[in-house]
């Protein structure tokens, strides 16, 4: 079942996406749903904060796909700035080649501690990577970046 | 020297010569550096030499992008203080994930302490 948010670039939208997905799962275990809030508000403050109007209206969207067995989260904004594409592309890559995720994760966060690191954190994605136990690819196409990161373990049933 | 935000509060305490910081409520900021890099930088001088606890049990969310200024506070602190001790909620699924890679850094800091409750 798919569950599309239109959401303005504004950092309300954050709280609202936390509130919407938590009334999504609400029936789901605890655990699963506290990573599916995680990964939409994740992904929506990417959205918010480097997000660009689209077709004349300044919104971004986050998709919800939820079925029997796992679930994924879609974030779909338009890119003003192809430097953010670039940099989500080679986190992405990163993430990839990782043998751990989490160690690349506490690399990064020792690195940002020591100051030495310019530009975004990146820490949302690896986040999501590590403990949202997901899976995230990205695409670009027609100034829309899409972001999907698919929940690897299985959700159980719903209350 | 409390911080004091819309929606995120840190009390600090002095009693029996050990200085409690207790975090409460939400960082879910799009740059909470602007709120928690100051506090902190003023923070962290009156912690020399002391022992210090730092509770995140009654907070109720951090966003990835609140890591940083805080374990950037936890990071600047242990360098002064005698010894440092964090408490956090294992059974809170956000806290155990969050803290377990805080755990994983602190092994290089020998004053640092985890505490899941």
């Amino acid at each position: 079942m798919e569950h599309r948010f239109e959401l303005p670039l504004m950092w309300d939208s954050v709280s609202r996406i936390r509130l919407e997905v938590g009334v999504l799962f609400s029936s789901y275990p605890e655990d699963v749903r506290d990573k599916a809030v995680m990964i939409a508000s994740e992904l929506t403050e990417n959205v918010v904060k480097y997000g660009a109007q689209i077709d004349d209206e300044r919104v971004g969207f986050i998709t919800v796909y939820l079925n029997d067995d796992s679930f994924s989260v879609h974030s779909h904004n338009a890119v003003g700035d192809i430097r953010h594409v670039q940099a989500v592309e080679a986190i992405l890559e990163e993430i990839k080649q990782s043998e751990d995720p989490s160690e690349l994760s506490i690399s990064r966060l020792r690195e940002l501690i020591a100051g030495n690191v310019d530009g975004p954190s990146q820490l949302g994605l690896l986040r999501i990577a590590t403990d949202g136990n997901s899976d995230i690819s990205c695409s670009f196409g027609d100034t829309v970046l899409t972001i999907e990161a698919v929940y690897r373990g299985l959700i159980g049933e719903a209350a | 020297m409390n911080l004091v935000s819309e929606e995120l509060t840190a009390t600090v305490t002095t009693l029996n010569g050990k200085v409690s910081i207790v975090f409460e409520g939400k960082s879910d900021r799009q740059d909470p550096r602007k709120i928690i890099s100051p506090w902190s930088e003023k923070l962290v001088p009156s912690l020399t030499g002391q022992h210090v606890d730092v509770d995140f049990r009654e907070l109720n969310y951090l966003n990835s992008s609140s890591f940083m200024p805080i374990f950037k506070l936890l990071s600047d602190a242990r360098e002064v203080a005698e010894e440092v001790h964090v408490h956090y909620d294992g059974s809170v699924n956000w806290q155990r994930l969050s803290f377990a890679s805080l755990e994983t850094i602190s092994k290089a800091w020998p004053n640092l302490h985890l505490t899941s409750h």
